[in-house]
């Protein structure tokens, strides 16, 4: 896929060099904004979750950062690309290059969002005492698949809502589904036993553990995580491109 | 090089489109099929472009040109056939096309050329070039949405010249800027064309198309009418759109006829007036009973040039011509004649196959011939005929042909026919 789009490089790098200008253009805290919105939800769940219902986790600010950052990602990513694709006829109908740069490029400009985060990720773990170690090393790593993952999913998503609209709202709703069904504002441990098969094979708690083990404890998960984080990643790319190969051919003239 | 083979495009046109999940998911359950028509707006269209050649394109409104540019710079993909380019395609479809209103020009130069394939070097090489040509001066640096039409339309045209492509696409959009700037572009495209480069262009400016291409292709209705010499297909598309614009009552407009003759014995029928059949070799008919046979079959003969036209004249109203039915005929050897008979619908199961194979038969008179029936299963029993391996394709032999001969025949009728 790399290599494919490798001719194209300063198009993806001119399509985030756009995104990026573009998004915060006419607001007077520019790039900033994507710093003060992830901390002020910090602050918000963690008056809410740890002062007023008193949810029993060590550190509750940090525990919530490192999920609802990588969460964020993967949300903000999939509902940013959505159009991508369906919103883009003048250029689809106008210029040839391959149509998947067009979610990727969206994808890569949230990951750089998420990189900015980690600007205040480190100091934030830093002052709750939780200090670099060698494990750290793999973060690149775990990023690179979580990347892989997501962009697999937001080529499906795009390709659906060039021909369903309404996959918007549909999206919406399972989004904040998603969001509560996956360990981010709650540990693991108050999961009911019955029910936590049901957790592993929610692909966003396996990504959500490795930033944890990561960031919190600094070493990593066993072989066998990492098997299943490459087939969830493996899956979704092959599932992205399966419906996009469906609606390629026909992209143009649809839009 | 470009090269079309066979190539169709079909685009479907949705009668109720279903856009929701649930009326597609309710449309399912019910076993109702997504209703829609297909529209070919590109038939079995064969070219080979060569390099530094430049190619107009011109046809009606709908004719399919700009499908065939979209198709050759990969925007769309054909539903039959292949589309093969060699050489880098810069392309001028819709001017303005992937500019971002709030980024600068500058910006915009390198997101379009990123676009066009042309990496930031590239790109920052000709950005002074570019700047020049459009004549924008310090504007570059202002955002997009500041310009008014004719800057944004200039820099469009400026990037996709500046970017030296081996092959260029221009769609319509010739008529940006002043008078002035129109003349540095065609001076650009005139270099352009002397560097050896393949030019494209979809214009109705017949007069530009005139001057500057040494090709024009004539593309009706889906169908490549003609291709050749510019004046030729301007020609053909001047009588395309007379003809379209001339009232019933004196459509069709007869092509030059060498000699008109009167075969019909007359027929009285409930359906029909009294009148006369007649049928008319014709001059050079290349363009003007493709035109004839398209209003009739709606598709192009895949054989030209039909040389003869059978048609209906009404004793009551004489300015009325109905077209019977084509023929084709094509001398074979010293001595013998090969052809086929295409007749209308309503004229089909009359017995008219019989009188215009008379007529051939007339004509070939000491010659052997051979003929191809196309169209309609009914021959009259009496003429004999054999199937080829085509459907609704027989063969009827005018004259007694010995066995070897009529392998060699057959196989030259094979390659004639159908229609």
């Amino acid at each position: 896929m790399n290599k494919f789009l490798f001719p194209y490089r300063d198009l993806i790098q001119n399509l985030v060099a756009r995104d990026f200008k573009t998004r915060y253009k006419r607001s007077y805290l520019g790039i900033l904004w994507s710093l003060f919105n992830p901390l002020l939800t910090i602050i918000v769940y963690t008056l809410a979750f740890d002062y007023i219902m008193k949810i029993r986790v060590k550190d509750f600010p940090v525990f919530f950062m490192c999920g609802y950052l990588p969460w964020s990602y993967f949300s903000s990513s999939i509902m940013t690309s959505l159009s991508s694709l369906s919103e883009s006829g003048y250029l689809i109908k106008a210029v040839y290059f391959p149509r998947e740069i067009l979610p990727f490029s969206i994808v890569l400009s949230s990951l750089i969002h998420f990189l900015i985060t980690f600007l205040f990720i480190f100091p934030i773990l830093m002052i709750y005492g939780y200090f670099p170690k060698p494990a750290l090393l793999m973060l690149p790593l775990i990023i690179l698949l979580h990347t892989l993952f997501i962009y697999g999913l937001s080529l499906m998503m795009s390709s659906l809502h060039v021909f369903f609209r309404d996959i918007r709202y549909i999206l919406d709703v399972i989004l904040i589904a998603w969001f509560w069904l996956t360990p981010i504002a709650y540990p693991m441990n108050l999961i009911p036993e019955r029910f936590l098969f049901l957790y592993k094979l929610n692909p966003m708690t396996l990504m959500i553990m490795f930033y944890r083990e990561v960031l919190l404890n600094g070493s990593l998960l066993g072989i066998k995580y990492w098997g299943a984080l490459l087939v969830f990643t493996f899956v979704s790319i092959a599932l992205g491109y399966l419906f996009f190969f469906m609606i390629k051919k026909r992209l143009a003239e649809e839009l | 090089m470009v090269k079309l083979q066979n190539v169709s495009k079909r685009f479907r046109i949705y009668e109720d489109r279903s856009r929701d999940l649930k009326e597609t998911a309710i449309n399912w359950l019910r076993g109702k099929k997504r209703s829609f028509r297909d529209l070919w707006a590109l038939k079995n269209i064969n070219l080979i472009v060569n390099q530094g050649e430049t190619v107009g394109f011109i046809g009606e409104n709908g004719s399919g040109k700009s499908t065939l540019l979209k198709l050759i710079c990969g925007i769309y993909s054909p539903d039959e056939g292949r589309v093969k380019v060699e050489g880098k395609v810069s392309a001028l479809l819709e001017l303005g096309v992937g500019f971002h209103p709030d980024l600068t020009g500058e910006e915009n130069i390198y997101l379009n050329g990123s676009m066009l394939g042309f990496n930031r070097k590239a790109m920052r090489e000709r950005f002074y070039e570019i700047v020049e040509f459009s004549e924008l001066g310090d504007f570059i640096y202002s955002p997009i949405r500041t310009y008014s039409s004719g800057m944004v339309m200039r820099l469009g045209f400026s990037i996709a010249m500046c970017v030296d492509p081996d092959i260029l696409l221009i769609d319509e959009v010739l008529a940006v800027g002043d008078e002035a700037f129109q003349k540095k572009c065609f001076q650009r495209l005139g270099e352009f064309k002397a560097k050896g480069k393949t030019i494209l262009i979809v214009s109705h400016a017949l007069e530009l198309i005139e001057r500057f291409c040494n090709r024009v292709v004539l593309l009706h209705h889906g169908e490549l009418l003609t291709d050749g010499q510019p004046s030729e297909g301007i020609e053909a598309y001047h009588k395309i759109i007379q003809n379209r614009f001339l009232g019933p009552e004196e459509k069709p407009l007869l092509p030059e006829v060498k000699n008109e003759e009167e075969i019909g014995e007359k027929i009285e029928e409930e359906n029909f007036d009294s009148g006369n059949f007649k049928i008319m070799e014709v001059y050079d008919s290349d363009y003007f009973v493709s035109q004839l046979f398209f209003e009739t079959f709606g598709h192009t003969p895949p054989k030209q040039p039909l040389n003869y036209v059978a048609f209906w004249k009404s004793s009551k109203e004489p300015n009325q011509l109905e077209i019977i039915g084509f023929i084709h005929v094509e001398p074979y050897g010293e001595v013998g004649l090969v052809g086929g008979i295409c007749i209308g619908k309503n004229w089909q199961g009359k017995g008219l196959e019989k009188m215009l194979l008379r007529y051939v038969e007339k004509v070939s008179e000491d010659k052997k011939a051979l003929f191809l029936y196309t169209d309609h299963p009914k021959l009259p029993e009496e003429c004999g005929y054999e199937k080829t391996p085509y459907p609704y394709l027989w063969v009827h032999w005018l004259k007694k042909i010995d066995p070897e001969e009529k392998n060699d025949l057959m196989e030259l009728a094979n390659s004639i026919g159908p229609f």
